[in-house]
């Protein structure tokens, strides 16, 4: 399933003021305390909402609110902290997509990191809840734009000093760039790099751009250009390959001025891009 | 578990922390400074900050990198205890792949 969240993605937390942060909210973060908040809130509520309810109560209050008021909710998102009444999860999977928190054993991170963590630009690349399902050998975990990810045991190797994971103790922490499995700390980069081929892109990309090698900015000017590296004949493909992996030391005058010329640049600019 | 660190308790009130983490495994070797929802990491390499993250060495706190350069000797060895397969020593492999 892919979610997204956008820039104009709201936050209507749901709990009493005892039960809430005492820290000013973020921008784009608010909070019901009571009936009559959630009605108004309910009221004025588009499709770019996240509910997110912190007890059994609330999440019945905003049930009851949605459909007295008949608010069209389609397409708001739900988070639930505690899991509903078994009872009102057919008709909050109705009102609502995607939802999350139904089901017991559903870990959250900590409410004041949770909130932080979602109106971040970088929220889709940290965990804010998941769940282990021993049977199936897997652990979910939700990300902050509320994407999920399955990640089977089996990428939770051991590490040299010993270190395994307890999957019976699933925690997120490091304000969700971290993936606790009893004493193993599994990094979420880690865990995204391994399973989302979309992240691994963004990330060589970043990596390339922010590379200051003489290969790497080769390898930029190179793409601006639209350029592949079998268009720099007579100069073969393999050897372009390896200018732009920095595994020739010194690459030839004629070379250069070669590969220049195709680039339309002078031989001396290349190292600036 | 991670290799974490000590810091003083008033750095780590203030949110700090400093680890190697597990399934770093083909990551080159390097330390994560955290401050809240913040991170860098510290190539244990070269002591250049990695991308990404990226950022600036000038906004850790002074005295967390004082921390992380006393006990430098005792970063790498415990990269190497995790990831022996990829010690700091060793040279990190280049990605070779032509697609973004």
């Amino acid at each position: 399933m892919k979610t997204t969240i956008e820039r104009e993605q709201r936050f209507v937390l749901l709990g009493s003021r005892k039960g809430l942060l005492k820290a000013p909210l973020p921008l784009r973060v608010s909070a019901c305390h009571d009936r009559a908040e959630v009605e108004a809130a309910v009221r004025g509520a588009t499709s770019r909402v996240t509910w997110i309810s912190f007890t059994r109560g609330f999440t019945d209050m905003l049930l009851e609110r949605a459909v007295s008021t008949r608010a069209d909710l389609r397409g708001s998102h739900l988070l639930m902290l505690t899991p509903p009444r078994s009872e009102s999860i057919p008709a909050l999977l109705g009102l609502f997509h995607p939802v999350f928190g139904v089901v017991e054993g559903f870990v959250w991170l900590s409410r004041e990191e949770l909130i932080e963590v979602i109106t971040r630009a970088d929220a889709a690349d940290r965990f804010i809840g998941g769940i282990v399902d021993p049977k199936a050998k897997t652990v979910t975990l939700l990300r902050g734009n509320h994407g999920a990810i399955v990640a089977p045991f089996a990428i939770f190797e051991k590490s040299g000093d010993g270190t395994q994971p307890d999957f019976d103790r699933l925690r997120l922490t490091d304000h969700g760039r971290t993936v606790a499995l009893g004493e193993y700390e599994a990094a979420a980069d880690a865990i995204l790099y391994e399973l989302d081929a979309e992240y691994r892109r963004r990330l060589r990309k970043q990596r390339r751009q922010a590379e200051r090698t003489f290969g790497a900015s080769l390898m930029r000017l190179r793409k601006q250009a639209r350029l592949r590296r079998t268009d720099f004949a007579p100069i073969s493909a393999k050897e372009i390959a390896r200018i732009e992996r920095n595994e020739v030391e010194k690459p030839h005058a004629k070379t250069l001025t070669a590969i220049a010329s195709r680039l339309n640049v002078r031989p001396e600019e290349i190292e600036h891009y | 578990m991670p290799f974490e660190v000590p810091l003083p308790k008033k750095l780590r009130a203030e949110g700090w922390k400093v680890k190697i983490r597990e399934k770093e495994r083909v990551e080159p070797p390097h330390v994560t400074i955290m401050h809240r929802a913040d991170e860098w990491r510290l190539g244990l390499r070269d002591k250049q900050l990695m991308e990404p993250p990226g950022g600036r060495l000038r906004d850790i706190h002074p005295d967390v990198m004082k921390i992380v350069e006393e006990h430098w000797d005792a970063l790498r060895e415990a990269w190497n205890a995790k990831y022996p397969e990829n010690p700091v020593s060793g040279v990190g492999e280049e990605d070779d792949e032509d697609d973004d």
